[in-house]
């Protein structure tokens, strides 16, 4: 026999059983506690509207059970109570309401300051729905894209009719329900009607059936997610029909929250579909004529009817045996766990009326949250949602409407407004508690919302939404203050996962190389959204390699770009503030890429190219940017120029420290002797059998060539180099290393060092800047900066022993005086040294400097290699 | 039952003038792919990768002497599945439309990467960056993995056109 598990007792299972019947049948009546006050909370719409059903399956919290099919092996339990839910000492907080007035967070606990801080981990703790399971991130959701022209929501008799209106004409249609067809109907001729139409839209191949899948809300698009069970579903319709039905009203009154308290659709589907009676000594209230069909089904199942209190027009249909209280008026329920008793007010006298269960039948509230949603799409209503407590027919008419595109609001009644009981059980809001945020001024229902948390819990406000606007209507009458407040998404509750669905990021881009590195122990780090090694296990080592031997470096992440075409020195010459045109094939140069407010945003080398043309780099992060950038110039000036990227095309490694030669020379076609290759010269060489764009460049300070190469070759490359440099003390070297090695040398790193307003001035790198071209990007603003003195600029420091903390507050007597951007031990130098903003103290820029306890002197030139000798080797 | 395999192709990015590009004759076992109106895909077998970048660049030469015509088979990688209606592909995948007609070329986000894809009756081809083709190989496992996806070893591109 089926079972779930319910804190540890074992629950048979029936056919159909939802966990919610499942439980119920056997016995449980406590299915939460209050979110506020911890009362107890039993079964009441059934139709997974109200919040009062929620528990903890298989550890979700806040899974709606009555709308969950029970499955064998489940694990069920409450969410709240202390020590459990059955017996929860929490629930006294009910007897110190007064201390938890309305605006409770806005009034209290506010000083002394730490007060709150105190206090809210305990609040957190106390309140609630159940804990989120915080010790593995749930498994990723998988999402499907559907784009059929209609979207409908809800598979009753107005979505299904409206589904084969639009078929007839041609359109394609998905129609999604939150359940199965039908399940939720009682048999009766409404769901024969169903069955009917059901049959019909799944002969019409037009038309896809998603059934257990829940409209989470309604966007842009429109485009409307649906979740279910095993994916979300993504549908970007053309115009979308909302036939979400009508939820019953709920009743505000004395005791309402307590179990036995029913809807009536509730009620009658647990005793109608699942064979279980609600109470044995039911009272009906209502104002439809759905009394008589429940007073019917109950009776026939043999449940007793204690009293009927309905309006004098409907007393007169029921039967002598309904025990009519003929304009009997529900005043309160009471009871301790559960209903005992209800009084009811009739003819002037109150009646007490014995009773385990209070059946509710006060009319139809349209559940219409989605529609509300789509404020400015094409959404239409249809049925209940447009027309609450609609026929059959007038159901089917305004489905072929909907689907036609066209549908009408009725006019909608309020119910009286509420003067005692739980207005909103989501979050524990009583009548009590809107007439004293009334009293505070909070004077229109988006106030009221605001101040009191009602309709802001699981339910949306589908059962307390219209009790707002009552209260408010009759104290404000019509107009924007007692109107409807915005509806938003999540229309029903979700789970993270739900939200996530489909984004599985951050995607890694990886080079060529990120298996190679793998096997060689390297700890991968992130430089943007790529993958790159920060060491190999031992990056003081690797230092040293670069300083004393040769080092291997993978900067395959560099962006790498070519440009060509006819305009193309054009296009970079107004582009670049260095030079362009004088660039002949087997020199770089160095460039800054600035906006038009003069200031860096990323640096790279420029390269002309024998058979025309020029290639670029750009740093790693960049490079999506710099396309960018380069494509938007190059349209915005209408110049005739291609552009490709080639980064993931092309790989590049650096050999670089003074063995480097003895490294590559035997696997070079060409001389690299520094006549023949000369620093920042470039050529077009072959390496160990690859042919290669090689660029003498210096980052780390050191005699250094950079390969870039078609990026297949990478790894036969990187092993020919390896093994080439055995010998040789050859080492992979990491970012790690790399980063203190340009360090010493004062090589910036666009991101670190710099800023959204780092000039060339401010970086001294006036150099790099031709001002006596005719026009560049950012030259106007650098013309105009150029007036004014310089506030800050950016230094190098020595510190001697010390190296202070990356970010340290530079200070001169006590003064800012800026702050570090690059700071370490310089191995090679045997002292600390750094680079970091420094800003002008009374006029001038200090000379020496505090960060983080320790002294520091500016100094002038780069900390390793000043004369560049090395480079130049 | 859906199989994945990483083709290998010669991938040929042509940008020129759009006339030029117009005007260009496809390789023969080629196939070719507007991506933009002054750029151009040739995609074909990877034993005919210097040869399809030699046609392309002479079938451009006279047309429009400035075209950019550059190998850049080394910077594409394209995860195909071979299968019946190979939409739901793109169906779980991405957020753009199935097309409606056979052979297609689509350019959209997939797996949340810039992509293109070739759909065929019997095939999808997603051509992205190499850089990302081990995110989006493992995407569409997952995401077909309730579907049996079997992954084959990789394999030449077979004929596209």
């Amino acid at each position: 026999m089926p079972s779930l598990d319910f804190e540890g007792r074992r629950v048979t299972l029936a056919p159909d059983d939802t966990i919610a019947s499942a439980l119920f049948r056997a016995g449980v009546r406590t299915f939460s506690r209050s979110f506020k006050f911890h009362r107890r909370r039993g079964l009441y719409c059934l139709a997974g509207d109200c919040p009062t059903c929620m528990m903890t399956v298989d550890g979700d919290p806040g899974v709606r059970t009555c709308v969950t099919p029970a499955a064998d092996g489940q694990t069920v339990a409450r969410g709240a109570g202390w020590p459990s839910a059955e017996r929860d000492l929490l629930s006294s907080f009910w007897l110190l309401r007064r201390l938890l007035p309305v605006g409770f967070y806005y009034k209290t606990l506010i000083r002394p300051r730490a007060a709150w801080r105190l206090a809210e981990p305990r609040i957190r703790r106390l309140t609630g729905l159940g804990s989120l399971p915080l010790d593995a991130a749930p498994p990723p959701r998988e999402v499907e894209h559907h784009h059929e022209e209609l979207l409908i929501v809800g598979a009753g008799v107005a979505g299904l009719s409206a589904a084969l209106a639009a078929a007839e004409g041609g359109t394609s249609v998905l129609i999604a329900d939150e359940g199965m067809v039908g399940e939720k109907l009682p048999p009766g001729p409404t769901r024969a009607r169903l069955e009917e139409l059901h049959v019909r839209v799944r002969e019409r191949e037009a038309i896809t059936v998603l059934e257990r899948a829940t409209a989470i809300g309604v966007y842009e698009g429109p485009f409307v997610p649906l979740a279910s069970a095993d994916r979300v579903h993504h549908v970007h319709p053309e115009r979308v029909i909302i036939a979400t039905g009508a939820t019953e009203r709920h009743g505000v009154f004395a005791g309402n929250d307590l179990p036995g308290v029913w809807l009536g659709r509730g009620a009658a589907r647990m005793l109608g579909s699942h064979g279980v009676e609600p109470g044995k000594r039911v009272v009906l209230a209502g104002s439809t004529a759905e009394v008589a069909e429940h007073l019917e089904l109950f009776q026939k199942a043999g449940v007793e009817v204690a009293a009927c209190a309905v309006p004098e027009p409907l007393a007169s249909e029921l039967p002598a045996s309904a025990n009519a209280l003929t304009g009997g008026e529900l005043l309160a329920v009471h009871g301790r766990r559960g209903v005992r008793k209800a009084v009811i007010a009739t003819q002037g006298k109150r009646e007490s009326v014995r009773c385990d269960a209070v059946v509710l039948s006060l009319g139809l509230v349209p559940r219409d949250g989605l529609l509300r949603q789509a404020g400015g799409l094409p959404v239409v209503g249809a049925g209940d949602v447009v027309a609450p407590g609609c026929t059959l027919e007038e159901a089917c008419v305004s489905g072929r409407a909907a689907a036609g595109g066209a549908n009408e609001l009725s006019e909608r009644e309020l119910p009286s407004p509420c003067t005692a009981g739980f207005a909103c059980l989501c979050e524990d809001v009583r009548a009590t508690d809107l007439e004293d945020a009334w009293a505070e001024g909070f004077r229109s229902t988006e106030l009221l919302k605001r101040y009191t948390t009602a309709t802001m819990g699981p339910c949306q406000g589908a059962l307390c939404h219209e009790h707002l606007r009552a209260f408010v209507h009759e104290r404000a009458g019509d107009g924007p203050t007692s109107a409807a407040t915005t509806a938003r998404p999540p229309a029903r509750p979700i789970s993270v996962a739900d939200a996530a669905a489909g984004i599985h990021l951050p995607h890694e881009q990886r080079t060529a190389l990120h298996e190679t590195h793998l096997a060689l122990g390297a700890d991968m780090g992130w430089i943007g959204s790529w993958r790159r090694a920060e060491s190999y296990g031992d990056w003081l080592a690797e230092y040293w390699a670069v300083r004393r031997d040769v080092g291997l470096l993978d900067n395959s992440t560099l962006g790498k770009f070519r440009v060509a075409g006819p305009d193309a020195t054009e296009f970079l010459e107004r582009l670049y503030p260095c030079h362009i045109a004088d660039l002949t094939p087997g020199r770089t140069r160095y460039a800054l890429l600035l906006n038009e407010a003069g200031s860096l945003l990323d640096d790279g080398m420029i390269c002309a190219l024998s058979e025309g043309g020029y290639y670029l780099t750009f740093s790693s992060s960049a490079v999506d940017h710099a396309e960018t950038l380069l494509r938007d110039w190059a349209e915005t000036w209408a110049l005739d120029v291609h552009i490709l990227n080639q980064t993931a095309a092309l790989g590049a490694i650096n050999v670089t420290g003074p063995r480097t030669r003895e490294l590559l020379a035997p696997l070079c076609s060409n001389a690299i002797d520094s006549e023949a290759f000369p620093f920042m010269g470039m050529r077009e060489l072959s390496v160990a059998g690859v042919p290669c764009i090689a660029m003498r460049l210096g980052f780390v300070g050191e005699l250094g060539f950079e390969l870039h190469f078609p990026s297949s070759r990478s790894e036969h490359l990187w092993m020919e180099l390896m093994a080439a440099g055995s010998e040789l003390g050859v080492m992979p070297v990491g970012l790690e290393a790399t980063k203190l090695l340009r360090l010493e040398k004062a090589h910036i790193l666009v991101g670190q060092d710099t800023d959204f307003d780092s000039t060339p001035a401010k970086l001294g790198f006036e150099w790099g800047v031709k001002m006596e071209k005719p026009d560049f990007v950012g030259k106007a603003a650098l013309e105009r900066l150029s007036a004014l003195e310089l506030g800050q600029k950016l230094a190098m420091f020595d510190f001697g022993d010390a190296a202070p903390p990356e970010g340290s507050t530079l200070t001169v007597d006590g003064t800012h005086a800026g702050h570090l951007t690059s700071s370490q031990l310089s191995p090679v130098l045997e002292r600390g040294i750094a680079l970091g903003w420094l800003l002008r103290v009374n006029g001038s820029f200090p000379e020496t400097v505090k960060a983080a306890g320790a002294s520091g002197r500016v100094v002038a030139e780069p900390f390793y290699d000043p004369k560049r000798e090395r480079l130049r080797a | 039952m859906p199989e994945l395999r990483l083709s290998e192709a010669a991938v040929v990015q042509c940008l020129g003038r759009p006339s030029a590009l117009d005007a260009l004759e496809t390789p023969s076992g080629a196939g070719s792919y507007r991506v933009a109106p002054d750029e151009l895909l040739v995609v074909g077998a990877p034993s005919g990768q210097s040869a399809l970048v030699e046609a392309t660049r002479q079938g451009l030469e006279q047309s429009d002497p400035d075209a950019l015509v550059i190998d850049m088979s080394d910077g594409w990688s394209i995860v195909s599945v071979h299968g019946p209606a190979p939409d739901y592909v793109l169906r779980r995948l991405s957020a753009v439309a199935p097309p409606d007609s056979r052979p297609a070329f689509v350019q959209a986000s997939i797996a949340e990467a810039p992509a293109r894809a070739i759909v065929l009756d019997d095939a999808v081809h997603l051509l992205v960056s190499a850089t990302v083709a081990h995110h989006v190989r493992a995407r569409v496992l997952a995401a077909c993995e309730d579907l049996g996806i079997e992954e084959l070893d990789p394999a030449p591109l077979g004929v596209l056109s």
